[in-house]
């Protein structure tokens, strides 16, 4: 009776401890699910997006800090590119528009690594083109050198035919090698997450709806 | 007689050479479109078909909308889109669809004349052995 008794006990514990152990491993894969379930590539660990002091629409100073509670989309580029940058600008309007009102909650920021022919005039004028309240932001010198290099941007100026070197044009028409695709900012101010430039508007504004759907700063 | 084989030899060669470049080849430009931005540059898409039997080339372009026009295609290498220009032009090989699409092959406009809000862009392609093609590319908006 005694030996019936242990065993039972034996048995339950047993039981319980599958039964922990079965909720400990569902926890664990619905924290990893949570985190890659995501459409974009996640950025692990999520760390305090770099500030970009640069130079705004208004002529005032950005800042991303300023606009915490909020999802900040940035990309990198310039405005006398013909085909990558009107296509990520294009998808990030569709984006916001497929989002509806919570689209206000977006904020898109455009920053020039082609210091030499824009200004923060023609920055505004370009990116107005796509949306009125998207920010085109320009830096030079230093502190754009240190916004390329905290996110992890590169942009190198080429002449795409040496033979304009001889050519009176030859500071017109160029083009820069830039990194190209988005960074997405969460409402804390973290970065979290990042997309090709081609990526389809459909899986980045689901994703989008989840991070809108977290705690703000 | 002497004339006779001249002109024997004449049409042998001819025949040889269109041999050698693989019959002639017919090309036509489809779905030609225009993104233009308003710093001045713009880009022009359109698939071009050549459905004849031999291989021709698209060498240059020129549109009156702006200074000039050049062969460009975006190439991406580890996330970063790098801009390449295409003096050679860009083959296009007979029974062939070439694609001149966002992020990839594309006509460049550099100096844009045309006016804010222009709906349509002229442009005239240069192929090799087909020779000029004008068309009409609409504009679509940003």
């Amino acid at each position: 009776m005694q030996e019936k008794r242990e065993a039972r006990g034996r048995l339950g514990s047993l039981v319980l401890g599958l039964v922990l152990l079965a909720g400990v491993a569902a926890l664990a894969v619905g924290m990893f699910w949570h985190a890659s379930s995501f459409h974009g590539v996640v950025i692990e660990p999520p760390r305090t997006a770099p500030e970009l002091p640069a130079i705004g629409n208004d002529g005032n100073r950005f800042s991303l800090k300023a606009l915490r509670g909020k999802l900040v989309i940035v990309s990198f580029g310039y405005t006398s590119c013909p085909d990558v940058c009107p296509l990520t600008l294009s998808r990030l309007k569709q984006v916001k528009s497929a989002l509806g009102p919570a689209g206000e909650e977006i904020e898109v920021a455009f920053v020039s690594v082609d210091p030499d022919r824009d200004t923060p005039e023609r920055l505004a004028a370009y990116v107005n083109g796509f949306a009125p309240s998207f920010h085109g932001l320009y830096l030079d010198g230093p502190e754009l050198i240190t916004v390329l290099a905290t996110w992890n941007v590169t942009a190198s100026r080429r002449d795409p035919d040496p033979t304009r070197s001889m050519q009176p044009n030859r500071n017109r028409y160029y083009s820069v090698d830039h990194t190209s695709g988005i960074f997405v900012v969460d409402r804390a101010g973290k970065l979290r997450l990042r997309y090709p430039y081609d990526a389809e508007v459909e899986p980045i504004a689901e994703d989008l709806r989840r991070l809108l759907a977290e705690a703000g700063a | 007689m002497r004339l006779l084989a001249t002109l024997l030899l004449l049409v042998g060669v001819s025949a040889l050479s269109a041999c050698a470049r693989g019959g002639e080849p017919s090309v036509k430009v489809e779905s030609a479109r225009a993104q233009l931005v308003p710093s001045g540059v713009g880009a022009v898409y359109a698939q071009i078909v050549n459905r004849g039997g031999g291989d021709d080339r698209l060498v240059g372009a020129s549109s009156p909308h702006s200074e000039k026009v050049e062969l460009h295609e975006v190439v991406h290498e580890d996330g970063i889109a790098r801009m390449v220009h295409h003096p050679e032009g860009f083959a296009i090989p007979r029974k062939a669809r070439v694609a001149l699409e966002p992020g990839g092959k594309h006509l460049m406009l550099l100096g844009l004349k045309a006016a804010p809000g222009a709906r349509e862009v002229t442009l005239t392609l240069l192929f090799e052995r087909s020779g000029p093609v004008t068309l009409e590319a609409p504009v679509e908006p940003l």
